[in-house]
């Protein structure tokens, strides 16, 4: 999950004041939803695939109605997803179903949510134009972040799942608890960011990913001076609590 | 002049991806899909020797590029090293694979689309737009399959297929 903004961050972040709405259970019909979800569970103790799959359904939600919808171009969704789906036959964790999308919005940034889900948005794809290698890396950092459990980890520490048996059955109090998680992933994805340690993991492992599979390896770094270059021309798009462009691209070997 | 430089840009990823490599002699590794295939030689269409199930742990015998000989009970061959993973994954998540789309004939369908849980706060949230969105995306997705990765591999020689 993770987002990124890849640190990339520029721009849309200051429209991020938003809060989330209340979630009510109107309307809500725990029988049929529990034909589809199985055991909640934990807290601290793990977050399974089933649950992985709704929050980071419902983070994807949020991150397009946040981001201008998606832009719904087939050729460069179908491009996005083949790229990216080459990618994952490699990633450590085979059991999920990635999908890829594009977001319309002409910020430049990146997200992704537990479960799979991994957007670009118009902006960062045009940026990196027909360079496959540079959409890899940038498509490699998301992954990891998935791979890696980042904002699943948020949510395991937070305990925000604590004592809700079974997600299906959601009692209003379980549904509370279940938006509170997909708000504490949200909040990181759009306001605090993740810690640098965590930005760098994921740097690292989506240039292995891109590499072994057989892109370029200084597909993201590329990137990433591109961004740092733009970036200068308009310093007030700096993101305060990412890691700067100049470490990030420094911890990425030239190549 | 063009197919020199065509040939150094193909070496220098080889070589980068083999340093990116964290396997040595001697390492563990681990297979992370379903069944995994070990082959006779260091290479994609090499012939068969063993299939591996999930979860197994695997002995580094010898590494040549991205390719790695292995060793796990009786068997031993070669298996491309983004098929397996340096750490063990969880026996938990063996039943959490979709049945298998060897057919590679996927498409319109999304695996593994928003479940009602997440299609329920959407709505709940009036996001009932973006919803809509995100199963766009979820269908456009299922249109690129397994078979349609493993041509793009193939045709660009690129994984397993260098």
């Amino acid at each position: 999950m993770k987002r990124v903004r890849v640190a990339f961050a520029i721009l849309a972040l200051a429209a991020a004041g938003t809060c989330l709405a209340q979630f009510s259970l109107n309307g809500f019909d725990p029988f049929k939803a529990a034909k589809d979800v199985g055991s909640l569970v934990k807290g601290v103790a793990g977050i399974g695939l089933k649950e992985e799959n709704s929050i980071g359904g419902a983070v994807a939600i949020e991150i397009v109605a946040r981001f201008g919808g998606v832009w719904k171009d087939a050729a460069a969704t179908q491009r996005v997803n083949l790229i990216g789906k080459t990618l994952t036959r490699y990633c450590d964790r085979q059991e999920l179903n990635f999908k890829f999308g594009l977001l319309n919005s002409d910020s430049i940034n990146a997200f992704s949510a537990p479960g799979g889900y991994v957007f670009i948005t118009k902006g960062l794809y045009d940026l990196v134009g027909d360079n496959d290698d540079q959409l890899a890396g940038v498509l490699g950092h998301e992954i990891t972040h998935v791979t890696q459990r980042h904002a699943l980890k948020i949510i395991e520490r937070g305990d925000f799942l604590s004592g809700v048996s079974d997600l299906a059955a959601m009692k209003s109090d379980d549904f509370a608890k279940f938006s509170g998680a997909v708000n504490s992933v949200t909040t990181t994805l759009f306001e605090k960011g993740f810690d640098p340690k965590t930005e760098y993991a994921a740097d690292k492992g989506g240039r292995a990913l891109a590499a072994l599979t057989g892109y370029a390896p200084g597909g993201l770094r590329a990137t990433l001076i591109r961004l740092k270059m733009g970036r200068a021309n308009n310093p007030t798009a700096i993101f305060p609590t990412h890691p700067p462009l100049a470490k990030r691209i420094a911890r990425l070997p030239e190549e | 002049m063009k197919k020199h430089a065509r040939f150094w840009l193909a070496a220098s990823v080889l070589l980068c991806a083999s340093a990116l490599l964290a396997y040595d002699v001697g390492d563990k590794a681990y297979t992370k899909k379903l069944e995994t295939t070990l082959l006779e030689e260091p290479k994609p269409f090499s012939s068969p020797v063993a299939k591996i199930g999930f979860a197994a742990e695997l002995n580094v015998e010898q590494v040549n590029g991205a390719w790695l000989l292995v060793t796990v009970g009786d068997n031993r061959g070669w298996v491309f090293a983004g098929n397996v993973a340096e750490k063990k994954p969880s026996g938990d998540h063996k039943t959490d694979f979709l049945p298998s789309s060897a057919s590679g004939t996927t498409a319109s369908i999304a695996a593994r689309p928003l479940d009602d849980v997440a299609k329920n706060y959407g709505e709940q949230k009036g996001l009932g737009e973006a919803k809509a969105d995100v199963e766009w995306v979820e269908r456009q997705s299922a249109q690129v399959n397994d078979a349609a990765v493993l041509a793009y591999l193939q045709a660009k020689k690129m994984g397993e297929y260098k």
